[in-house]
Order: structure tokens, then sequence, then C-alpha cells
């Protein structure tokens, strides 16, 4: 009984979301969640790094850590994830992150907040060569 | 009631005195010495010859290759190699593109993307009896290429191998290339050249954007002493006159004199190749305000933040106030579409909406172009030529920093950053293009292994003193290197110079898009300091990026 009442309650929430996206279009849910100006940033390539530089932002002073992602490319975890030890704005470098990548593809950045969420900050199709 | 209309009368009168007055006032032209009159007709007399005999080879150069291609119309291989030797000779062609005799798309050069014209319509059409009637070579006006660029249409008939007509070989000539030597030169002299056609359609002029225009019928010709002396240029061989125009910079209006002369066209046609002296030499009163790169990106970053937090068009409104946030005095921010479509410009609103994606510095670096491909990095530094108007509107080397904002657009800044006086000449710039692509045709003709050997010898026939070709593959190793032998083998993909640009990577993204000239800062061979370079590449069929530098210091 218990449940199905939670099987039920799920099933609402997903119907409301589902409902909310038809009526405002799905790019909706989508763009929320990376445009919200929580921590603003931007990815650059220099060389065989990626630097991503924190401007500002409501949650700056909250994110603990950055994770990298680019597409087609298996980075190691130490590559691909930098903890953040000083919470705030500045540059941090994913060293070797793009060594021997080329072409154009698609990088995503990720940030772990202090409360454990982890929120897509940035995608961004990039030029490596 | 009578009295009345003679008031009105009386006061339209004298209303019609005042205003006439003004016109004259303004429109009064001094007599010009006769030394200085001497003086411009000899420096652009000096340049008619070198003129002419480049339009005259280029025609030769395009009509013996029509010939070359007679029967080949089976054979693509062939057919390219032939494109690869005449873009080799001809340093000032962008493109090739061969023509049926319906003036449909047969075989083009360049880009890939190119390729997707086959099979269309060619920008414009020509006809066997066209050809016959101009003697063979014709020379068209400006026209807008199938990539968007303008071009001078050199053009010469194909026939196969039965001797019916097959049709056209068809050359686009880059006019800022064609005419880069006299005005370069001829700037030193504090002159500038532009040329038009007897029936006013403008061939050169360093404002590209004017290219194509009509000098007889355009609005911007209208006031009398301009409409006068536009007319006199079209209408006589030779000639000097004089008139009220903006100058170069458009920071001031006065007397402008001009001296001209005619060169005849292989298809009988005439340019009249006019020389001013309307360029602004005068210096700003007030000193440059010395900009670090520091602050040029910290001032970047800001318009970022500012474009990250409002809409697009609050953003744009903000960038184009010349008194907003984002203009402090020779530091603006500018911004373009990700088509060079110019967004904010806030000294230049006129400028808003153009496309200045074709636009070329005086050596031929494309600075639009460029922001495009550093932003598809997400930004950084770059370095182009501008005119400095801080130094009479000299060229100088500028160094601008740029962001993309998002996917569509993009942001940057530039500064004057005081660099050494730099070293090149017009001729070595076209000895750089022609040596790349010797490479790109030797790519065709020759084993890989023996042309990289090749590369690798110095004594081999492309090697030209102060040149150094390389070689590179998809994933950055070098392949060849003549600046610096010992770097063969090695991967640069990694290499940043000290403004964290990153050379190879750029160099690699050049050359997917086709090719061209950048500027850059590398390390010298003996790795002790950083040297300007300029840079030009070509993509060759087998997957290598074929490349040549020259030093600028």
């Amino acid at each position: 009984m218990v449940m199905a009442g939670v099987l039920g309650i799920a099933s609402l929430f997903i119907v409301g979301v589902f409902a909310l996206a038809a009526l405002v279009g799905t790019g909706y849910v989508v763009d929320k969640s990376l445009e919200d100006p929580d921590v603003l940033l931007h990815v650059f390539v220099v060389g065989n790094d990626v630097i991503v530089t924190i401007y500002e932002g409501r949650r700056v002073n909250d994110l603990v850590m950055l994770s990298l992602e680019i597409e087609g490319v298996v980075l190691p975890a130490s590559v691909a994830c930098i903890p953040i030890s000083t919470a705030g704005t500045g540059e941090v470098r994913f060293s070797n992150a793009c060594s021997g990548v080329t072409g154009t593809r698609d990088i995503a950045v990720r940030g772990v907040f202090a409360d454990g969420a982890t929120r897509l900050l940035k995608i961004n199709t990039m030029k490596f060569t | 009631m009578t009295r009345q209309i003679l008031h009105i009368l009386t006061f339209c009168l004298l209303l019609a005195i005042i205003l006439t007055t003004g016109c004259i006032a303004s429109g009064q032209l001094t007599p010009v010495p006769g030394d200085h009159a001497a003086d411009m007709q000899k420096a652009l007399d000096s340049w008619i010859p070198v003129l002419d005999s480049q339009i005259t080879e280029i025609c030769a150069l395009t009509s013996a290759a029509a010939v070359e291609l007679k029967g080949t119309e089976n054979d693509p291989f062939a057919q390219k190699q032939i494109f690869l030797q005449l873009r080799r000779d001809i340093p000032a062609c962008s493109e090739i593109c061969l023509a049926d005799a319906h003036n449909i798309v047969a075989a083009v050069t360049g880009n890939p993307k190119n390729q997707e014209y086959i099979g269309h319509p060619a920008c414009t059409a020509v006809t066997e009896e066209e050809f016959a009637a101009a003697g063979g070579c014709i020379i068209s006006p400006p026209l807008t290429l199938i990539n968007g660029d303008l071009g001078i249409l050199f053009s010469a008939p194909v026939y196969d191998k039965n001797g019916i007509y097959a049709g056209s070989l068809r050359v686009f000539v880059n006019p800022a290339h064609l005419f880069s030597g006299p005005v370069s030169e001829l700037k030193k002299d504090g002159y500038t050249l532009w040329t038009v056609r007897p029936d006013g359609v403008q061939i050169y002029d360093e404002d590209l954007q004017e290219l194509s225009k009509n000098i007889l019928t355009d609005i911007l010709y209208q006031e009398s002493t301009v409409y006068q002396a536009m007319h006199r240029v079209t209408s006589e061989k030779q000639g000097a006159v004089s008139y009220l125009f903006h100058n170069v910079g458009w920071t001031g209006y006065g007397q402008a004199n001009a001296v001209w002369n005619t060169i005849g066209l292989p298809d009988g046609t005439e340019w009249r190749v006019v020389l001013s002296d309307n360029v602004n030499t005068e210096k700003t009163a007030e000193p440059a305000v010395s900009h670090t790169a520091d602050d040029l990106r910290t001032f970047v970053e800001k318009a970022y933040r500012y474009a990250r937090t409002h809409t697009k068009e609050d953003a744009l409104a903000a960038f184009n106030d010349p008194n907003g946030a984002f203009v402090d005095k020779e530091l603006y921010i500018f911004a373009y579409d990700m088509y060079g479509s110019t967004l904010a410009l806030p000294y230049q609103p006129d400028m808003i909406g153009m496309d200045r994606r074709s636009g070329e510095d005086i050596v031929g670096v494309k600075p639009v172009q460029r922001f495009i491909d550093r932003a598809g990095f997400g930004g950084g530094y770059l370095f182009y030529q501008y005119p400095n108007p801080a130094n009479g509107f000299a060229s100088e080397l500028k160094l601008s920093y740029v962001m993309s904002v998002d996917d569509d657009w993009l942001i940057g800044a530039g500064i004057y950053p005081g660099t050494p006086e730099l070293n090149y000449s017009w001729e070595m710039r076209d000895q750089l293009i022609m040596q790349v692509r010797e490479l790109h045709y030797l790519s065709t003709a020759l084993p890989r292994e023996e042309l990289l050997r090749m590369m690798n010898d110095p004594s081999a026939r492309f090697h030209v003193e102060g040149l150094y070709p390389f070689a590179l593959d998809a994933e950055g190793t070098l392949l060849s290197n003549a600046y610096n032998p010992s770097r063969i083998g090695t991967n640069h993909l990694g290499y940043t110079n000290s403004f964290g640009m990153s050379p190879i990577r750029e160099a690699l993204s050049l050359c997917a898009s086709g090719g061209g000239l950048m500027y850059s800062l590398v390390l010298d061979p003996a790795y002790t300091r950083e040297e300007y370079i300029l840079m030009y590449v070509e993509p060759a069929d087998d997957g290598i990026c074929y490349g040549s530098m020259m030093v600028l210091e």
C-alpha cells in the first residue's frame, strides 16, 4: 500500500515534469539547468590543457570540485576531476586533458557542490585543432 | 499681400545666398603645388608597368592552363595538378574553378566545402562568343565568389580533345593581394591607391567594402567636386584632379588630390589606377594609453560577464554605446557573429550588420576569420595588423583578446602593444605562399616520404632563404621542420607561447578551414627568445598540413 503510494506520487511528479516540458518546450528543462547563474564560467583550450575560468555566481563559494568530460575521450579521474581547495573565482587547469585530442568535440564541465549536488555547469562545442 | 510675397521672396533669396555662400566656402579647392602633383605622378607611374605585367602574366598563365586542360575532361587527377600549378604561380589567386559550356561548376579547388558547389551554376556566365570578342582571357569586375569572398575573375576558354568549346577556366584573384605591392610601398609616402573601370565600377579600394560599387552613381560620391572628379577620372585616360572627400580613417574631411593613369587589359578593357593623397597622417593629440595584455584580457572578461548576465540585445546596446562602460578611448569591445557579421563596433556604427569575414590586413591575414577561429578554442590572444590612429593610421601589429559568448557570437578588444617594427616585404610574402603551394602540388606528384626528405634537405630547389617550410600530420606531429629540424617526429599540440597561443593547434585549424595566413610568436631554434612570425598553411589531399613561415623581426 505504502509502495503503491510512493509509486503514485513518483508517477504524478514525472507526469508533471513532462506536462511542464510540453507546455514551455523541452528546451526549458535543459536550458534552465545550464543557464542558471549559479556559477558563471568559461572554457578555453590552451596547448594540451583545458582551462576553466570561474568568474562569479550565487553558488561559487559552495563549489568543491569540477569535473571535465570531452566527447570521445576517456580521461583518468586524476585528470578529469579537480578539487577546488579555495572556493571562489579563478582558474582551474585540467593539465594534459586534451593531449592528443584533435578536431571539434563537445566538452562538458560539471560542478560538485558542498551539499553533494552535482550540476552540469557548461556544455560547449570546442575546437581542438 | 504683394508686400508679404515680397518679404517672403526676399527672405528666400537671403537664405539661398547664405546657403550658397556656405557651400562655396566649404567647396573651395586650393591649387596643388606643381612639385607635389609631379611627385604623385612619378610615384604612380613607377607602379603602372608592374601592375600591367602582373595582370598580363595572370592572363597568360590562365590561358596556358586552359590549353593544358584540353582533353582532360575525364581525368580529374590531371585537372587537379594543372589547378595546383596555376595556384602556385599566381599567389594572388584564391581559388580556381572549371565550369562547363553551360556555366555549371565542374571542378573547384580549395576548402573541401567548395566541392559542394560542383553541379551548381557558376557565379557568372560567359560564352564562347565573349571569349572570341575578348581575344582569349576575360577579366571581370569584383564578384562575390561561391565561398562569399570578393574576387576578380580571370577566365579563359577550354576546349575538348575535338576542339569543341567545353567551358571556361576561372581564376579568382584577390584584389587586395593583387594591389598589395604598390599599396604597401606607396603608403610609406603618404599615398593611397584605388582602381576603377571607365564605367565607374571600383576594382580596388583599401576599404574592401567599396569594391564593386560604382563611383559614378553611388551616393557617397555625389558632392559636386567629387562628382566632377569621378567623371573626369573615368572618362580621361590620364590626369590630375582635386576634390573634397573624407581622409582614410574617416576622421576628417578636406581636399584630396589625385593623379591617375590607365592600364590597357589583355581583353581590351581598361582600368584607371588612381593615386590620392587623402591619407590621414595626423597623430592623435593625446598619447595612447598604454594598456597591457593583462588589462586587455580583464577588459574583455568584464564584457563577457556582462554579456552572460544580460540579454544579447542589452549587451550589444552597451557595447555599441561610445560613452558606455565598454569604451575606454582606444580600448573598446567589438562583437561579431560566428559568420563574420558585425554586431558591435562603437566607433563605426555604420559597419553594424556588415559581413567583415573577408576583410584583410595589409599582409593578407583575415582578422575576423582569425577571431572566429580563436573563439572556437574558447578564446585567447591573437595578432593582426590594423591602422593605428595614434600613429597616423599606419598599419601596426595589434594584439586582440577574444572570447566566445556562446556558439553564436564572440566579443573582443585590442591594443597596440608596441611590438618591434616588422621586417617583411610583399615579395617575400608572395614567395611564402608560392613555396607552400609548390609543396601542395608536389604532394600530388611525389611519394610523401620523398617530399618530406626534400623538405628536410636545404639544397632542394623549393627552399628560399628566410623561409622555413614544415609539414604537420593531423595529430600535430612535425613531419618536417626547416626552422628547427631537431623537432621532427615530435608532437607539438601542447606547445604554447607566452601569450597562451597554441600555434600548432591554430595552424591545423587554419588548414582545416582551407588554409591561409596567420601571425604568431614562436621560440627561436636556440630556445632563447620568442620571435614574431608570419605563417602560411594549406591542407593537402594526403591529410598533411603543409606550411612555411618567415621571421618578421
